[in-house]
């Protein structure tokens, strides 16, 4: 069976610190899989290796069928990313960023533009004309970065912490948008930090703790498993839980 | 620890871990033996000569030639490194953005910043030279050990605010192009035809044997204008003391000290107006955006490079370089001698230099959007080869202003013009093809709307140079060679020399710059982000 992702013993390190541990997971089309973990556990570090950005010291990914030492190019032409930094060419407008981006994967002129508009309109993103990306708010840049992932129609979408920064409202569109693309039948990874928004919205969770998957599977089994009540007890326990929050000096 | 130290050692450790992260263990060991061979072959001897001048000035104090050598020499040290370092961006300041945030007077910052400043590889040779040349003077004439660590700081302190006033000059010059274009217009037009016609009627006016009376009238000028500058007042001091005089050798100092005190006024008005956030952007008129689109990837990155340089100030301020060229050439210049053999190469090597910045630094200007290129479904080498031609379009429009503005002046035939362009073309792929390594190896953010802090990485600094002078020799000396020797042939042999450059970076150069480019993802990421 082709799943629309797999990495199968995948591992990177720096030196001598190992940043993902043999992590092998599958996703089914269709998906919609919360990534978890503490700052450092390794979820960046895995979504830059399944997004080329990264070169993996061992194992394997592959996306949609197409493997990634093989065909790094033919991937990038499947998936969307929103990373967390956004990453935005901030000396363009947004419509020429957006312009720029859809070109690149090979759209006409008018079906980008088009698609703008409709992404535009939902995200509630109404720039300034001609002005630059530079001088975009925080929430429009990431509202931009999440137009930029998904004109081309990709068939994996990888979205790092996607509702950072985002208003209410935005916020629920942003979920409906995620929805419906599962709905298409379109994989979707996220990563978040706010357990509430995953435990709603994700039928799947995986959580990573010091490069190793510490679980992975529907969220009601996890809980199931580990006898927690909610997803933020859960992953609390399985990370070695928290401290406590009294500080000396106050 | 005050506040100025902390600034100071968080200068130095920044620049320590850039340092220790950037390079590597190889590049380390590298860059050390690049640094004991240039100690060897450049700094001993700049050492040792500038030991032996202040040695030779200083014995020659107090008379009058002496001084005005001495002061005159420690004058123009200081105004040149501070032109250049201020033109090229050496201005280092911290991040105002992020050191706004604490509870920090801007004197402190301004301190801080001016000594940090001497980091900077011309103010560091500058200090140096000044410092050999004045212990050679202290060894000479021990009696003026007192003024010399003043002499010293003063011109360092002198070399770090004109530098900062020029850097910050240049950057409001090129936010106002229009300005900048009509002022060196001027300089240009003044240049060209009012001083030709002034000299020209001067010289009917007084007849041939008037030509030893104009050289004695400059040399007088020169003399007198030297006799103003607060080194020469300075050192002038010192030969007092020399005498004895010792009441009127500190009065000396006086004029010096206040000529210091109003540069670092000036500095720090400057850096307090620049301290100010910028607002946002004005919006431009009219609503409708031009969208721009193309037909390949390559195309794509090329149209994106192109856009990046041109909208930085950066860029904007590299289009006046053809009009700075001119004016060189047709000014201070344009009485030297085998003119029409030299001015077309070294224009073109002017030209070139001056866009070694961003030549090889070519992700600079994109800063954390090089993640979004990386992303795209794009190889490497169409990455490097889209860069290239955004580069050289923007090199081929100020070459090309560059001979129209020769072409109208006089100093160029189609000859020369074809000649150029070949040998413009042969300097292009030589640094371009060495941005590609460099711009992966060390890559530095360029901001975009400043011409400060866009300084390249210093191991980058030092073979942008030797690429450069080697370019030069190798180019340039084919080009003058051929001019010299057999005039006819010079649009073919140069041409020959482009098409061979242009196989060597298709077939070798490029596909292996694009599999470096390919395993320095991380690095790019990480130093641009």
């Amino acid at each position: 069976m082709d799943y629309a992702l797999e990495f199968e013993n995948l591992t990177k390190t720096f030196g001598s610190k190992v940043a993902v541990d043999d992590l092998t997971l599958r996703l089914e089309a269709g998906s919609l899989l919360g990534l978890l973990g503490r700052n450092g556990a390794g979820k960046s570090t895995t979504l830059k290796m399944v997004t080329g950005l990264l070169k993996p010291t061992r194992g394997r990914i592959r996306v949609q069928g197409l493997d990634l030492a093989t065909d790094e190019i033919g991937i990038k032409r499947q998936i969307g990313v929103m990373p967390e930094d956004m990453a935005l060419l901030e000396y363009l407008t947004g419509p020429q960023y957006l312009r720029f981006v859809g070109r690149m994967y090979g759209l006409e002129d008018a079906v980008i533009d088009a698609r703008r508009e409709e992404l535009f309109a939902k995200l509630d993103l109404a720039p300034v004309p001609k002005g630059l990306v530079a001088d975009y708010s925080y929430g429009m840049k990431k509202k931009l970065a999440l137009c930029a992932a998904l004109i081309h129609a990709p068939r994996v979408v990888f979205l790092d912490e996607p509702f950072e920064g985002i208003d209410a409202v935005t916020s629920r569109t942003i979920k409906d948008i995620l929805h419906s693309l599962q709905a298409r039948g379109i994989t979707i990874i996220l990563t978040s930090h706010i357990m509430e928004v995953v435990e709603k919205l994700c039928p799947l969770i995986a959580i990573l703790d010091e490069g190793r998957l510490l679980g992975f599977g529907p969220l009601a089994e996890l809980r199931a498993a580990e006898s927690a009540d909610n997803l933020e007890s859960l992953f609390v326990d399985l990370v070695g839980g928290a401290k406590t929050g009294e500080l000396s000096w106050l | 620890m005050g506040p100025v130290r902390t600034l100071l050692i968080a200068h130095l450790q920044a620049g320590w871990n850039r340092s220790r992260k950037e390079l590597g263990k190889t590049g380390r060991a590298a860059y050390f033996i690049a640094i004991t061979l240039f100690g060897l072959f450049a700094a001993v001897p700049m050492v040792v000569g500038s030991l032996l001048a202040g040695y030779a000035l200083g014995r020659g104090l107090p008379d009058p030639a002496f001084v005005r050598g001495l002061g005159g020499i420690m004058a123009f040290l200081a105004l040149l490194v501070g032109l250049v370092g201020g033109l090229f961006g050496g201005t280092r300041i911290l991040g105002w953005e992020t050191t706004r945030v604490f509870p920090l007077r801007l004197r402190s910052l301004f301190v801080a910043e001016l000594i940090a400043g001497l980091g900077d590889l011309f103010p560091l040779t500058i200090a140096l030279i000044t410092a050999c040349l004045l212990v050679g003077v202290g060894v000479a004439q021990p009696r003026v050990l007192i003024f010399l660590p003043l002499a010293w700081l003063g011109t360092v302190a002198a070399v770090l605010c004109i530098q900062y006033l020029v850097g910050s000059l240049t950057a409001r010059i090129a936010k106002h192009l229009r300005v900048a274009l009509m002022v060196l217009g001027f300089l240009l037009w003044v240049s060209t035809t009012l001083l030709p016609m002034a000299g020209r009627a001067a010289q009917k006016h007084r007849g041939p044997s008037a030509v030893p009376v104009e050289v004695e009238r400059g040399v007088v000028l020169l003399l007198k204008a030297l006799d103003r500058l607060p080194s020469v007042e300075s050192v002038r001091g010192m030969g007092e003391a020399l005498t004895g005089h010792w009441g009127r050798a500190a009065a000396r100092q006086i004029y010096p000290l206040i000529t210091l005190l109003l540069l670092l006024v000036a500095a720090a008005s400057t850096m307090k107006r620049d301290a100010v956030p910028q607002s946002l952007r004005p919006v431009a008129k009219g609503s409708k955006e031009k969208l721009w689109s193309f037909a390949t990837p390559v195309h794509g990155i090329a149209r994106l490079q192109w856009q990046a340089v041109i909208t930085s100030h950066l860029g904007r301020f590299q289009l006046l370089i053809p009009l700075m060229v001119l004016v060189l050439i047709k000014g201070p210049f344009g009485g030297a001698r085998g003119a029409s053999l030299w001015s077309v190469p070294v224009s073109f090597a002017y030209l070139s230099m001056a866009g070694m910045q961003i030549q090889l630094n070519q992700f600079g200007l994109d800063g954390s959007g090089v993640k979004a290129l990386l992303l795209l479904p794009v190889r490497a080498e169409e990455l490097l080869v889209g860069k290239a031609l955004g580069l050289l379009a923007f090199l081929g429009i100020q070459a090309a202003l560059l001979l129209v503005l020769l072409g109208f002046l006089g100093n160029l035939g189609p000859i020369q013009a074809l000649a150029g362009l070949c040998l413009s073309g042969c300097l292009f792929l030589w640094l371009v093809g060495l941005g590609h390594w460099t711009s992966a190896w060390l890559p530095r953010p360029m901001p975009r709307d400043s011409l400060k802090n866009n300084n390249m990485a210093q191991p980058v600094i030092w073979l942008g140079m030797a690429a450069m002078a080697t370019g030069m020799m190798v180019f340039g000396g084919i080009y003058v060679l051929t001019a010299w020797l057999a005039p006819l042939f010079l649009v073919p042999v140069m041409a020959l020399l482009l098409g061979g450059m242009f196989l060597v970076y298709r077939r070798l150069v490029l596909p292996a710059a694009a599999l470096y480019l390919e395993g320095r993802k991380e690095a790019l990421m990480q130093a641009l982000g």
